[in-house]
Parts: C-alpha cells; structure tokens; sequence
C-alpha cells in the first residue's frame, strides 16, 4: 500500500488567495503540501499561510514562526513572529524574479487536542536576488484545522496559486 | 515520492529509547525517510538520533553534525558537533503543556559498508516559543547502518509516534 497518497489540490489565476478546504482528516496525522506561487503581481511579497477550522479562516493571534532566508547576493538573515495573526512570511517572490514554490509538512492538524506544527523549505526572490527559505511554525490553539488559505500578505496583490495536499499514512 | 512502511513504533509511556529497523530494516532501498510526530519528554531534553548497526546503536564518538536552529523569540544561531556520541535532531524542550517535537529526516548511504551514513533533518517544536532545527549528519565510520535509535538527552521520553519508509527505487 501507498504510505504517501494524493488529497486534493486547489488553484485560482490572477487572485489574492486561494483556500483548501476539508483537506484534513482523521485518515491522517501528518501532511505534505506543495505550493506553488507564480505570476506575482508588482508589489507582491510574501506569501501569508492561516488555517480553516469549521468557522472558517483562522485569524486569531495564535501565529507563532521563525525562519532563516538563505540569499544570493546578501548576507542570510533570520525573523521571528510571535502571537501572529497568520504565518505571515510563508514564502516570498518579487516580480522581477517570478515565482516560488515550496514544500511543508503539516503535523496534527485535525487532532483537537493538539497544536499544529508545520516545517517548511521554499524557493524564491526578495528586491534583486534569489531567497531560499528554511521555516517552521505552530499554531497554538487545541482545536481541529480542516483546511489551509493561501494569500497575499501585500493586500490588493495577486499571483497564480497551486496548492497540492499529500497525506502521509 | 512513493514510501514504504518499514517499521512503526508510538510510545505512550517513559522510556528512554526508541528504535526502527533492525531486524525490520529492508535493505532494498537506497534512500530511507523517518517521520516523528508528538515526541514529549520527562525533563528538559534535546531529541537525538544514532544508527544502529547489527540492529545495535553505534555509541562511538563519530558522529559530526551542522544545522540551522530557528527561534521564533530571537535570532537563529548556528549549531554544530564534531565527534559527539550522538547527532541532535531536536531542540530542548521541557514538561510544559503542548511541548512536543516532530521531525522528518532522511537516511543515505546506510546499507553501503564501504561508505559514511548521512542525514539530512527538519525538526519543528514547541518550547515556550516555536524552536526546530533544520541541517544534516554523519557517521563517520565506514559500516552498514540497518536502522536508527532515538533517545532523550538524559532522561526519557513520554510519547510520540516513530515510522521508518523506504523511498521506492
């Protein structure tokens, strides 16, 4: 049998955001998610990441991430957020260097009674140079998550999104 | 990516180590992936790994290490170990409510005898603020490696769930 089986996948051209609905079950405890950002509008910067629980969008200040930037042409550097309302700096493009795709494990999304925590690897562009990015977060609510939303942290920009959900049995 | 289960064990009470593989490793792969998931411990504790050979843990002081640590409550310092008994996959956690670590890890070169047993490691946790862990390892000796060991730094651990996958060819 499959130990790592195909979800479902959800995409929107030319859009703010773009969500996964039900795409977390009991059938699971860990997840694999490919997202795959490109087409960025002009001030386009970082990738924003909530979940969904059955009340929709999660927007409380329950957000706590950290991530390295590994640059091409500067110096790597680091930030952390703290009681955030999102994982704000998912991941990051410019539109002079279009486009990011990265990869995340998901951890208990769908056991309420536990926090969920993701890591993160992704590939993209920040003022001129390539960033890679090297990321994990948490958010600390006991509640069950069902899905996740993809959007602009810029607001009013928009990007191609494709997003892939993997369940790992 | 195809995975096949090899090995599974969920801990729900204190002990001090966890294996996979031995006499559950296949030797048909090249590649082999290891996810943790809800790993607490009885004290403050790292997390850490060796490789079994013979389906025993080398304990011999081989074992160099190098990673990124991320901190959502502060800059990201460098960690390093050479010639330590062990490889730290995780960063301490302690008692405290909803701490946990989870991890994916890769396995290379591990059925090669001629040739070093490598890992590559993502840790995501909660210790007060979100801390994980992202670099790689070595074994640096020249055997067959037919699994791994996780254990707490001095003390136990409580829970958690440990599966081995080979990577299909």
């Amino acid at each position: 049998m499959a130990n790592f089986q195909f979800i479902k996948s959800a995409s929107g051209s030319g859009v703010g955001s773009v969500s996964v609905t039900d795409c977390f079950s009991d059938d699971y405890d860990i997840y694999f998610v490919i997202s795959d950002v490109q087409n960025v509008s002009s001030t386009f910067q970082n990738v924003s990441f909530r979940y969904i629980n059955a009340s929709g969008i999660v927007t409380t200040s329950t957000y706590d991430s950290a991530h390295a930037d590994l640059d091409t042409g500067s110096s790597f550097g680091d930030a952390g957020y703290v009681n955030d309302t999102d994982h704000e700096a998912w991941q990051i493009s410019d539109d002079t260097r279009d486009g990011t795709v990265g990869t995340a494990y998901i951890y208990n999304p769908y056991d309420s009674s536990k926090y969920t925590f993701h890591s993160r690897q992704n590939q993209g562009s920040n003022a001129g140079e390539y960033r890679g990015r090297k990321g994990i977060g948490v958010e600390t609510t006991q509640q069950r998550i069902t899905g996740m939303n993809f959007s602009s942290r810029v607001s009013g920009q928009t990007a191609d999104f494709l997003i892939k959900v993997y369940g790992v049995k | 990516m195809s995975l096949v289960k090899l090995d599974e064990e969920t801990i729900s009470s204190a002990v001090s180590s966890v294996s996979l593989g031995a006499s559950d490793w296949n030797s048909n792969y090249n590649v082999y992936k290891v996810i943790y998931s809800n790993v607490s411990v009885s004290a403050s504790n790292t997390i850490d790994i060796q490789f079994l050979a013979n389906g025993s843990a080398n304990t011999s002081t081989n074992y160099s290490m190098a990673a990124k640590n991320l901190y959502s409550g502060g800059t990201d310092p460098n960690n390093s170990a050479v010639d330590n008994t062990d490889i730290g996959i995780g960063n301490t956690i302690t008692t405290g409510s909803n701490q946990q670590s989870n991890a994916h890890i890769y396995l290379f070169n591990f059925n090669n005898a001629n040739e070093y047993s490598f890992i590559t490691f993502e840790e995501t946790a909660l210790n007060a603020d979100v801390v994980g862990r992202q670099g790689g390892g070595v074994l640096k000796v020249s055997e067959a490696n037919n699994g791994v060991l996780f254990k707490a730094g001095t003390g136990n651990m409580n829970s958690g769930k440990f599966t081995l996958y080979g990577l299909k060819k």
